[in-house]
């Protein structure tokens, strides 16, 4: 920022850098949060007919 | 041009931060993508430069990167010449991949000041198109202080280069090994050449505290004007393009602008930076005093009019749309009939 001053007059601050009005800004991508996982299904316990069985 | 490192030796050194990134850029590195120019970027850092010292020594240390290239800003204490890739979104890529390694930003900063070179040096005249083009199309307006355009070949015993937006080469090293599409008699077929018909020679910009939007721009503008002036593949749309923009500039009395020395050729006498500062300044104010006629346009009654009323700046984007439309279309065209 530049401050322009004259003695007798309001001093005035001129932008070094303005952003061109002609050039729509870029939109940042919105992070977005991870989709929550979905629960593991294992089953707590085996149902007794799919156990195996030692031949022995 | 010395280039501080090998391309190869900085994206081993960037891939422990940046991954997918640092693959990206190694997989396009060489590809040309519409015809468009190569692009080479040289960073200048005008502060303390301490976010590069750890990229630096693992590069090689100083005396291997930085000392072999005395060039740069008159103000940056450090100058980083990056090879050259093939494409803007590679070298966007790059710079993207610097960033996550340093953790500091390097577009948008006002101490990190970027440079685009394009293969092939431009008259004096299309070097003015590109200048004013670059300026007006950019997504921030800049004032330029004394001495933000000066270099350490502004100046120097061999080089006189003078204090500019658009600067040539000073020689060194020059990367020929990117696809250049040459044009054929009939103006219609398309030759790809191996390597760039030039065996040195550049035209860079000093963009500044630049953004990725400029590095697009930049070379847009570079590759319509190299090829009008090289007799490439898009020589009729550079030629379309210079008159456009020569027309554009007469509308708004700015025709004059195009006459002075926008760049220092190597024949030029003295080191007079006057005039040129001069046609900056009042390129400068012209799009200052723009920008706040359009903010202070009503919407209501300015939006329905067409966008030639509404000026230079949207002007110079509508102009640049248009031809990176047309290039993107035809290029596309051009791979249709070949298959």
């Amino acid at each position: 920022m530049t401050r322009a001053h004259q003695p007798g007059s309001q001093p005035i601050d001129i932008p070094e850098v303005i952003p061109n009005p002609a050039v729509a800004p870029q939109e940042k991508p919105v992070p977005r949060e991870p989709p929550p996982k979905e629960p593991v299904k294992v089953p707590q316990t085996v149902p007794g007919r799919y156990q195996s069985v030692s031949a022995t | 041009m010395s280039y501080g490192c090998k391309l190869e030796d900085l994206l081993d050194v960037l891939h422990d931060s940046a991954p997918a990134k640092a693959e990206a850029v190694d997989l396009r590195r060489r590809r040309i993508e519409h015809g468009l120019l190569s692009v080479g970027l040289k960073i200048h850092c005008l502060g303390k430069a301490r976010q590069f010292l750890s990229l630096v020594e693992r590069l090689g240390g100083a005396s291997r990167v930085l000392e072999m290239n005395a060039y740069r800003h008159s103000r940056a204490s450090l100058c980083l010449v990056l090879p050259p890739v093939g494409n803007a979104r590679a070298a966007i890529l790059l710079l993207e991949c610097i960033e996550r390694f340093t953790g500091a930003a390097l577009f948008g900063d006002p101490k990190i000041q970027i440079q685009v070179c394009s293969p092939g040096r431009l008259n004096a005249r299309r070097s003015a198109l590109l200048g004013i083009g670059f300026y007006l199309a950019s997504d921030t307006l800049r004032r330029y202080a004394c001495g933000d355009l000066e270099t350490t070949a502004s100046n120097g015993r061999r080089y006189k280069r003078g204090q500019r937006l658009v600067i040539y080469d000073a020689g060194g090293a020059f990367d020929r090994d990117f696809e250049w599409w040459e044009g054929s008699g009939n103006g219609k077929d398309r030759l790809v050449r191996l390597r760039l018909p030039f065996k040195n020679g550049r035209s860079d910009l000093l963009a500044g505290s630049g953004s990725k939007l400029d590095i697009q721009n930049v070379n847009l503008l570079a590759t319509l004007l190299i090829h009008a002036e090289y007799q490439g593949y898009w020589r009729t749309l550079g030629k379309r393009f210079e008159e456009d923009m020569e027309s554009l500039l007469d509308r708004h009395l700015l025709t004059g602008l195009i006459t002075v020395p926008w760049v220092r050729t190597d024949d030029a006498e003295g080191p007079d930076d006057t005039e040129f500062l001069s046609a900056l300044q009042e390129l400068v104010a012209y799009a200052f005093e723009e920008s706040l006629r359009v903010q202070k346009q009503s919407p209501i009654l300015f939006g329905q009019r067409n966008r030639s009323s509404q000026g230079i700046l949207h002007e110079i984007q509508s102009l640049l749309k248009k031809y990176r439309t047309e290039i993107v279309r035809q290029s596309l065209l051009a791979e249709g009939d070949r298959i």
